[in-house]
């Protein structure tokens, strides 16, 4: 689904290649300050690309914006919510609606019963609770207001889900439910990256996990040769692959 | 007041957009105002207005890309821009002071329709154009996304330049209209014609409730905050109140509503 091959962004990440295939969650961890997000920012066009190549379902794209990134088939769920994620004073129709916007208008004007059938849809599915989309999406529960952003990406319909950090700040039940979403997802065939530097998460949930260190990137681990141990030599850079 | 109204209209979209505000006003309504007047002999009323119209819109795009694309702040680009578009609109006709070469030019706007003024029939199609656009659109959910969280609205695939940039095109274009129905109606313009539209605009829309932080607003509360300081400064006028006076009652006003707002933004916790 998603193949980046020498990827740099002229600055922390260095020559990082890493495949995400269909129906497969892939793992990113490492210390802070690794270039994880970094790398996000540069697949998804927030970020300028001094090199690489990056390949979506096996189309070769070179997003320059998140517009280009969203028609090649990526999504993105950042990582700090309040700063990158939502609009606080939108609501949460509002929020979900936001790319695809273009596709619920005529001649520019928004179709307003098609946008809130659709946003109650995705409010159903992704268990968004309250499960009233006209709220201000600021009076949710962080755990709900990053479901309302997964369910923002999923109606793009992407190939590859990047999520960067999905269930920091969010409550335990809502971090179950998020993982569960995520699972579903998979099991549809959608490729997903998740960047987590919570070691438990990424070994529960992924199939292979990629460690970044100072930029560089380490051949994945399986999921038989997961360990904490294992994890955190590549991590800091003690390991001799 | 219908004149000052088309600019309060654009300049919502400014404010919600959060590109802060415009203040090139004075020099895009002047440049509206001479050329729809100067041109008239060659162009005739219709021509010289949509040139004047068009010589604004075109500050409003120099402005849009320095704000939008430049991502330099607004109030030094804007103040710099109305110097520049002011001399250069001074420069264009030669004299300091233009006169309308058909005085009978700004009958229709003066004229009633319905027995409505026809210089108030411009303002109301402006107000609701501007409020349909903001409300029902594409544009106008972008501008609101934008000017509420410009980084998330990034990330969410708006195009977040052009919408700033947009904003300000739309106040030149605005600018330009409201010139040339000064210059129309008072069959005479000077440079400093335009002057004080820039506050009475900015006024008018913050007193309305429009958050100066950006993401909130409508063009039907711009419009009433127009009205209310309308009111207000024609009560007290009536009262005896003297100018210096009024200059400050509306400062005043202007620091509670933008106070208000913030403490407001504050307590909404986001």
């Amino acid at each position: 689904m998603l193949e980046v091959e020498g990827l740099s962004d002229g600055g922390r990440v260095r020559h990082v290649s890493l495949t995400v295939r269909a129906g497969e969650i892939v793992g990113l961890t490492g210390l802070v300050g690794a270039g994880r997000t970094e790398v996000a920012q540069a697949l998804f066009g927030l970020a300028p690309r001094s090199a690489g190549s990056i390949r979506v379902r096996g189309v070769p794209v070179c997003p320059r914006s998140p517009a280009q990134a969203r028609r090649a088939g990526l999504a993105y769920v950042p990582e700090d919510r309040k700063r990158d994620g939502i609009a606080p004073n939108l609501s949460v129709r509002e929020n979900i609606t936001l790319p695809i916007l273009s596709r619920l208008a005529w001649l520019g004007t928004v179709r307003l019963r098609k946008e809130q059938g659709l946003a109650r849809q995705q409010a159903r599915t992704f268990g968004i609770s309250p499960a009233d989309p006209e709220r201000r999406i600021a009076t949710l529960s962080g755990g709900n207001q990053q479901k309302a952003v997964i369910a923002r990406w999923l109606a793009t319909q992407p190939a590859v889900l990047i999520l960067d950090e999905p269930t920091r700040g969010v409550d335990v039940g809502a971090k179950a439910e998020i993982h569960a979403i995520i699972g579903d997802l998979v099991a549809q065939g959608l490729g997903v990256l998740m960047i987590s530097s919570e070691l438990p998460e990424v070994m529960a949930v992924s199939d292979r996990v990629y460690v970044m260190h100072e930029g560089r990137i380490a051949p994945p681990l399986a999921r038989g040769e997961l360990s904490e141990a294992r994890i955190m030599e590549l991590a800091t850079g003690e390991a001799t692959a | 007041m219908s004149i000052i109204g088309v600019v309060v209209v654009a300049m919502t979209f400014v404010l919600v957009a959060g590109g802060l505000a415009d203040l090139s006003v004075p020099a895009t309504v002047a440049t509206g105002a001479i050329l729809s007047l100067a041109f008239q002999p060659v162009l005739g009323t219709v021509g010289a207005f949509g040139a004047g119209v068009m010589a604004a819109t075109a500050a409003g795009v120099l402005n849009g890309v320095l704000v939008g694309y430049g991502r330099i702040n607004a109030i030094i680009v804007t103040l710099a821009t109305g110097t520049i578009i002011l001399g250069a609109a001074q420069w264009s006709v030669g004299g300091v002071i233009v006169y309308g070469a058909y005085p009978t030019s700004g009958d229709l706007l003066k004229g009633r329709i319905a027995g409505v003024p026809g210089i108030v029939l411009v303002f109301g199609l402006a107000a609701l154009m501007g409020h349909l656009l903001l409300s029902r659109t594409v544009w106008g959910r972008w501008t609101r996304a934008t000017g509420d969280n410009y980084a998330a609205a990034t990330a969410a695939t708006v195009p977040v330049r052009l919408v700033r940039a947009g904003a300000f095109v739309l106040t030149g274009l605005a600018g330009g209209v409201s010139g040339g129905l000064l210059g129309l109606t008072l069959q005479n313009a000077r440079p400093g014609i335009g002057q004080g539209y820039e506050f009475d605009a900015i006024t008018a829309v913050v007193v309305g409730g429009v958050s100066i932080l950006g993401g909130q607003g409508s063009v039907g509360r711009a419009v009433g905050g127009l009205v209310f300081v309308q009111l207000l400064t024609n009560v007290m006028t009536l009262a005896g109140v003297r100018t210096p006076v009024q200059g400050l009652a509306l400062g005043l006003l202007i620091i509670a509503a933008v106070a208000l707002d913030v403490a407001v933004r504050r307590r909404g916790g986001s």
